[in-house]
């Protein structure tokens, strides 16, 4: 399979793979281990009960999202063809990104889901701005959201006008400059990107030692069998998690095609839960571990109080449907662009999202993504000073 | 024999991640302990994963060829299944005083504000509703019959200077909780959450009482006369010539907003 990006080849990433790939995994294990252990040699500590409590609580709140995510997505890859996905949006990249965008008011999901959604929509040949619009403005420019935003502010309408506003523009305009610097194939990981010309390889991706390696299923999608899948270098290999033998052929009706789409979802709940794990359990740390009160002595100005409330954001991994009420916590402590940064960074990107993000996002485009919103959400802050909007 | 082991771990990786996680959810649904890390309105989506959960398990046991096992898919493993090993082990926690002390801000959510009264604390708390269906739930009204500390942060004024009777944990000589507030006293304290323990916020009275037994964390009930007043460098809501005695952990931990989004 050709891609647009930079992707290693075979030989290059089985020269450099096999030792990295092997101290990754080995050190990882032992962490993992460790985590398992925690509990039983250290269950009396109140620390440590405190983790367990928030971690099984971020978990248990946001795997039904994700669940639901996936399989909404693996019926997406089998039932929603790429021409239906391409007539649904304008063709032009900055009107796909404006619709895009506000499909969170008519699909309201949480972030969790979306990234499961998004990373099949991208497979199906979804434009690169609009995915990502999507995937920023979904957990943001939606009615739950705005409602709980409107509670926790006890139903001032103008936070909730500045939060889904301005994060509505800012996934917009993220999404645009996004898809101008990166070409579609350096921007998803190996699994998503499509091949110039040719078909798509739909979602499934996964990295081993910087190699992706691609299964293609498509023999799913229409029920036709026998389709040749010519992988990096020529080279063939079953897709971990993926569980479809090259070439094995399936008939075309509901049956099959709904079998498909289960073993879609259940690939991309395979793919997406480790990293939401290994968000959550860095989330539950910076819960337990960090003091909220250090945070608000540390904004010490109006700018450090928006970066400071940007930086808990990212730490707290809180849900956006909840958010607000913590945000709302602050108030009198924190100036209100400072809240707002907290509001509209949180579902954008957080620590469990970046790591979710880099199951179909590449590194330097997560990386990029996060720059940009941090800009952008920080500009935005400064606008509200200026301007002088305050509760 | 690892040959057997690598077979059998390829087979039956993704059931057993699926049955797992499936039964966990059931488990919690049955015995209603997903209150313990979940608002009581989240009981739809915990059914909804449930449900979620049993295609894919199905699904997962009908594929032709299991993918295969290697080191990552064994720590993919590990890491999915990670979490289950913690929501057994803090079934039935609740968040302590540490938790109190690392959270609390200072205003609205906490004992007291630094900045005006017990009354902008109150208004923070508006739209707070105490569950109904709550054990420590009560009318406002009421003299002799427990309330909730949602309800005493809600109508501030309206209990200021009255008796009440009110359940949380218990936080005395704790050094940070002391930090925090910047008083001696022990604390009665209870989380409000909307969605899950980790959005969860500290409400607190300051008990002004002889000393007893109890010991930081315990569940009390205290009685005594609500107050809003200065103390050390805050505003604080007080409970004066309190009574404490113990009490058992209520069946729902934290106290839940009423209109839950869910």
């Amino acid at each position: 399979m050709t891609t647009r990006g930079k992707g290693n080849s075979p030989a290059q990433s089985t020269a450099a793979g096999p030792s990295r790939c092997g101290v990754f995994t080995g050190l990882a294990l032992a962490i993992v281990c460790a985590a398992y252990l925690l509990p039983f040699f250290a269950g009396g500590n109140e620390t440590v009960g405190n983790f367990s409590l928030v971690f099984s609580s971020i978990m248990l709140e946001a795997m039904p999202f994700m669940l639901l995510g996936a399989l909404i997505g693996g019926m997406i890859e089998v039932f929603v063809s790429r021409e239906r996905i391409a007539s649904l949006l304008p063709g032009r990249d900055w009107a796909s990104a404006c619709v895009a965008a506000a499909l969170g008011a008519l699909f309201p999901v949480c972030e969790c889901a979306i990234v499961p959604v998004v990373r099949r929509l991208a497979g199906k040949g979804l434009p690169a701005a609009a995915a990502i619009a999507y995937l920023l403005a979904g957990p943001i420019v939606n009615p739950v959201v705005g409602l709980s935003t409107a509670m926790a502010y006890n139903f001032d309408w103008r936070p909730v006008a500045i939060r889904l506003g301005f994060g509505y523009a800012i996934a917009v305009g993220v999404a645009l400059i996004l898809n101008w610097r990166f070409s579609h194939g350096s921007l998803f990981v190996g699994g998503i990107a499509r091949k110039e010309g040719g078909h798509a390889h739909d979602g499934h991706s996964r990295r081993h030692g910087g190699r992706s390696n691609q299964c293609g299923p498509e023999r799913f999608h229409n029920g036709k069998s026998g389709h040749d899948h010519v992988h990096d270098g020529g080279h063939t290999q079953e897709m971990p998690g993926c569980g479809y033998e090259n070439g094995q052929s399936q008939g075309g009706g509901f049956g099959a095609r709904a079998m498909a789409a289960g073993n879609h979802a259940l690939d991309d709940f395979m793919a997406t839960a480790p990293y939401l794990v290994a968000g959550a359990a860095i989330a539950a740390i910076a819960q337990t571990c960090l003091e909220r009160r250090l945070f608000v002595e540390m904004a010490a100005s109006s700018m450090l109080s928006s970066a400071v409330m940007m930086l808990l954001a990212v730490l707290l991994n809180l849900c956006s449907e909840a958010d607000a009420f913590i945000a709302a916590s602050f108030r009198g402590l924190v100036p209100f662009s400072a809240q707002m940064a907290f509001l509209v960074v949180g579902p954008m990107f957080d620590i469990k999202l970046l790591l979710m993000y880099r199951n179909f996002l590449k590194a330097r485009a997560t990386a990029f993504l996060a720059a940009l919103v941090v800009v952008a959400v920080m500009l935005m802050s400064l606008l509200l000073e200026v301007a002088g909007v305050a509760l | 024999m690892m040959r057997i082991i690598a077979e059998t771990a390829r087979r039956w990786r993704l059931p057993l991640i699926c049955f797992a996680w499936m039964f966990t959810f059931l488990g919690l649904l049955l015995r209603k302990s997903h209150e313990t890390f979940l608002s009581a309105n989240f009981l739809p989506i915990i059914i909804l994963a449930t449900v979620a959960l049993a295609p894919l398990a199905i699904f997962s046991l009908l594929r032709r060829t299991p993918p295969r096992f290697g080191a990552m898919e064994l720590l993919g493993t590990a890491v999915i299944l990670l979490p289950l090993v913690h929501i057994y082990h803090s079934a039935g926690m609740t968040l302590g005083a540490g938790a109190f002390a690392a959270r609390y801000v200072g205003a609205g959510g906490g004992a007291g504000n630094s900045s005006s009264s017990g009354r902008d604390a109150a208004d923070d708390w508006g739209k707070w509703k105490a569950d109904p269906d709550a054990p420590n739930a009560a009318e406002p009204e009421t003299d002799d019959e427990e309330t909730s500390l949602l309800d005493l942060f809600e109508n501030a004024d309206q209990y200021n200077g009255r008796k009440v009777t009110v359940t949380g944990m218990l936080a005395k000589d704790n050094p940070q909780v002391e930090q925090v507030l910047g008083v001696k006293q022990p604390i009665l304290f209870r989380f409000a959450i909307n969605c899950c323990a980790a959005d969860a916020v500290p409400l607190a009275l300051v008990l002004e009482c002889d000393d007893s037994d109890l010991k930081n964390d315990d569940w009390i009930k205290a009685s005594g006369t609500f107050r809003i007043r200065p103390m050390g460098k805050l505003d604080l809501v007080v409970l004066e010539n309190a009574i404490m005695q113990p009490a058992m952990r209520p069946r729902q931990p934290y106290l839940y907003s009423q209109w839950g989004l869910f």
